[in-house]
């Protein structure tokens, strides 16, 4: 760091003004403002601001001649707040568990918490507690058809669960062959009106629904198109479009597209463009848009779906509604009563703009009137059981922490992923590991504060007043070191009990994690990820190998955070195994097939040569 | 910070199973009209949507019957 600011400071030299051009938002902000301070001689005092939010030339151009020359010394004093209470929570609580379980002489693990990263894991242990203490209850649904002009139509009981049995059976009973009388037609006609411009969250959590991407790989792609000035800034809360980014220019600019083309001339011949905004506001930057600039290049892969999804949003948005018509028969037989429903689309509306990314769910429907009287094809009750609820996914648990108002938009993406590389949670369905039940629980007796969503609440409410110039950074920051200094004492003084605690989740939790649940099929010992003594190389081998002296062995990926999953192979049963590097889509694979399709897909000629390769390879399990 | 039940031997995260496993019973008993507790922890711990710890609460049960109280 050090070398950085005598770099800069060694450009800084002989400078007229100081333009601070950083992102214009708190972070960048404080960026700005602590290299003009501390590389650049004090310049902070007179720098002049230049905001932006898109990197195309017009808008450059235009922020560089409304430079603004008013300090923002609050934005930044309550940005510097921020990071300073993070430092203090995060670093004292971290190191002191960190260090708590390295002294019990086991290894070491890095553990770490803090105010966002605390109640995120809560979230997630939580909910695994719910899972976990959770008890089915039995349930009945009806299922039955009627056939209609020769084609079978499924019907919906007026009850979608019943709480006993023999109230299931009397239903069927009853109404087994009965002729049902149509007693209504309902019909009706609901408007389903374009979506909003996205924000941040909204785009990672649509980019997770159709691509898979986790919230940080879609951050990464949307930074990258940023820089390639082909959307505006993509760490925005806003899903507001405002009229001067000009949205005739844009769409002008999106229509150089082929594909786009025809639904750009026809968003052009609708009238008045008017964008769908949503409530969220962000006072620094617009909602996420095309900037209608042409990529220098192809884009390839992620960033070309990433770009293909907020180009179809933003013409989606200026679209008008849909129409779609629900149509619902209600049939009788005594007291029972059955439904029929169907919908299909009357006007396509923005759906037309947003196709691949819209599910069709319209469900065609049998002409039939009142007065008419199918029969009862088949009816049968089905046991079913309560369901536990569902574990978190990356995009799921980003919602939560954006209902809860924990995290920026800039952090929370990082968070996710910071718990998958502490340990804490493994797998895409989010499952909280032994580790993450230990630190919630010690956490949760000596610094409930930590894991409480209501303190970092109250603390964008200290951030604001700041802001405001109704509290300062040092009255914050004396309070907050009253509140750690109580907490550190009583965690210091249980130092060893908690390390103790700690150490023995973490040793049992490193020998999990590498061991495989299914035996060896040579010699039905454990089989484990170990890593080769010769080439570094990991791969799976057998327990047995100096005991019965066994030579299983399968492949595995070389790249990434390796976690063995709970699913198995639909094809071979194995175990599958998920690869997680920074920033990309998990790789989750079965090794056995993985290794027969390998082994499979080799030359002839090879195959020969293998036999030799893999003995020098084989390596002794360490 | 979770209290133990001061009437069981169980931890407090065991003990909380617990008590969702006795309080499904007269549900069960509903659904089924009538149901032993015993034939309610045989079908209860084959099924996949119990929880492990709920799970660890009905094998408890099965061997010592004596704590259905």
């Amino acid at each position: 760091m050090a070398r950085w600011v005598r770099v800069i400071g060694s450009i800084a030299t002989n400078i007229g003004r100081f333009i601070n051009a950083c992102d214009y938002d708190i972070e960048g902000s404080v960026i700005g403002h602590t290299i003009l301070q501390y590389a650049c001689d004090g310049a902070h005092t007179s720098a002049l601001r230049m905001k932006f939010s898109t990197m195309t030339e017009r808008e450059l151009r235009f922020a560089f001649q409304k430079l603004d020359s008013k300090p923002e010394l609050s934005l930044v004093n309550a940005g510097k707040c921020r990071h300073e209470l993070d430092w203090l929570y995060g670093i004292n609580l971290s190191r002191l568990l960190t260090e708590s379980a390295l002294k019990q002489g086991r290894g070491y693990a890095t553990l770490s918490t803090g105010r966002v990263q605390g109640p995120t894991l809560g979230f997630v242990v939580e909910r695994e507690e719910e899972i976990s203490c959770f008890v089915p209850v039995p349930l009945w649904t009806i299922n039955s058809t009627i056939l209609h002009d020769g084609k079978i139509y499924s019907l919906e009981y007026e009850k979608d669960k019943i709480a006993s049995q023999s109230e299931a059976k009397i239903v069927c009973d009853e109404c087994r062959g009965a002729v049902l009388d149509v007693r209504s037609v309902e019909s009706r006609d609901t408007q389903q009106h374009s979506p909003y411009p996205f924000d941040l969250s909204s785009l990672q959590s649509e980019a997770y629904r159709h691509f898979g991407n986790s919230p940080a790989r879609t951050l990464a792609l949307a930074e990258r198109l940023y820089l390639d000035a082909l959307i505006s800034y993509p760490r925005t809360s806003s899903q507001k479009l405002p009229p001067d980014i000009g949205y005739a220019e844009i769409l002008k600019g999106i229509a150089s597209h082929a594909e786009y083309r025809p639904l750009v001339a026809k968003l052009m011949t609708e009238g008045d463009l008017r964008p769908n905004n949503g409530p969220k506001e962000d006072p620094a930057h617009p909602a996420i848009f095309p900037t209608g600039e042409s990529p220098k290049g192809p884009l390839l892969g992620g960033e070309a779906k990433l770009y293909d999804l907020i180009s179809r949003r933003f013409m989606a948005t200026f679209s008008d509604p849909s129409l779609k018509t629900s149509l619902r028969v209600i049939l009788n037989h005594n007291n029972y009563r059955f439904f029929l429903s169907g919908s299909r689309i009357v006007k396509l509306g923005w759906i037309e703009f947003y196709r691949p990314y819209v599910f069709d769910d319209s469900r065609p429907l049998p002409d039939l009137k009142i007065g008419d009287r199918p029969k009862i094809r088949d009816i049968k009750s089905v046991e079913k059981f309560t369901q536990p609820p569902h574990r978190y996914n990356p995009s799921s648990l980003l919602k939560k922490m954006e209902d809860m108002n924990i995290g920026t938009k800039a952090t929370r993406a990082s968070i996710i992923d910071l718990l998958y590389r502490r340990g804490y949670v493994r797998d895409e369905r989010m499952k909280a590991s032994e580790l993450a039940d230990k630190v919630n629980e010690v956490l949760s007796v000596y610094c409930p504060l930590i894991l409480d969503p209501s303190f970092t609440a109250n603390l964008e409410n200290l951030m604001q007043d700041i802001q405001n110039g109704t509290s300062s950074r040092r009255r914050v920051l004396v309070e907050a070191l009253d509140h750690l200094r109580s907490i550190m004492l009583s965690l210091a003084e249980k130092e060893e009990e908690v390390g103790s605690q700690l150490s023995e989740v973490i040793v049992a939790q490193r020998v999990a994690g590498v061991t495989f649940e299914l035996p060896c099929p040579k010699c039905g010992l454990k089989l484990a990820v170990v890593r080769s003594r010769g080439s570094g190389k990991r791969f799976i081998g057998c327990n047995g190998k100096w005991q019965t002296g066994c030579d299983f062995t399968l492949p595995l990926p070389q790249l990434g955070n390796l976690t063995l999953l709970t699913r198995h192979c639909n094809v071979c049963g194995f175990q599958m195994i998920q690869a997680r590097s920074k920033g990309r889509r998990p790789l989750v694979s079965c090794p056995r097939c993985y290794a027969t399709k390998a082994r499979d897909a080799k030359p002839s000629s090879k195959r020969i040569e293998t036999p030799s390769r893999i003995a020098r390879e084989t390596p002794s399990a360490t | 910070m979770k209290i133990v039940d001061a009437n069981t031997d169980l931890c407090a995260n065991h003990s909380e199973a617990y008590s969702k496993v006795k309080g499904a019973y007269s549900l069960w008993f509903a659904a089924y009209g009538n149901l032993t507790h015993e034939d309610f922890l045989k079908r209860l711990v084959v099924l996949p949507e119990t929880g492990d710890r709920a799970r660890e609460v009905v094998r408890f049960l099965i061997h010592n019957p004596e704590r259905w109280k």
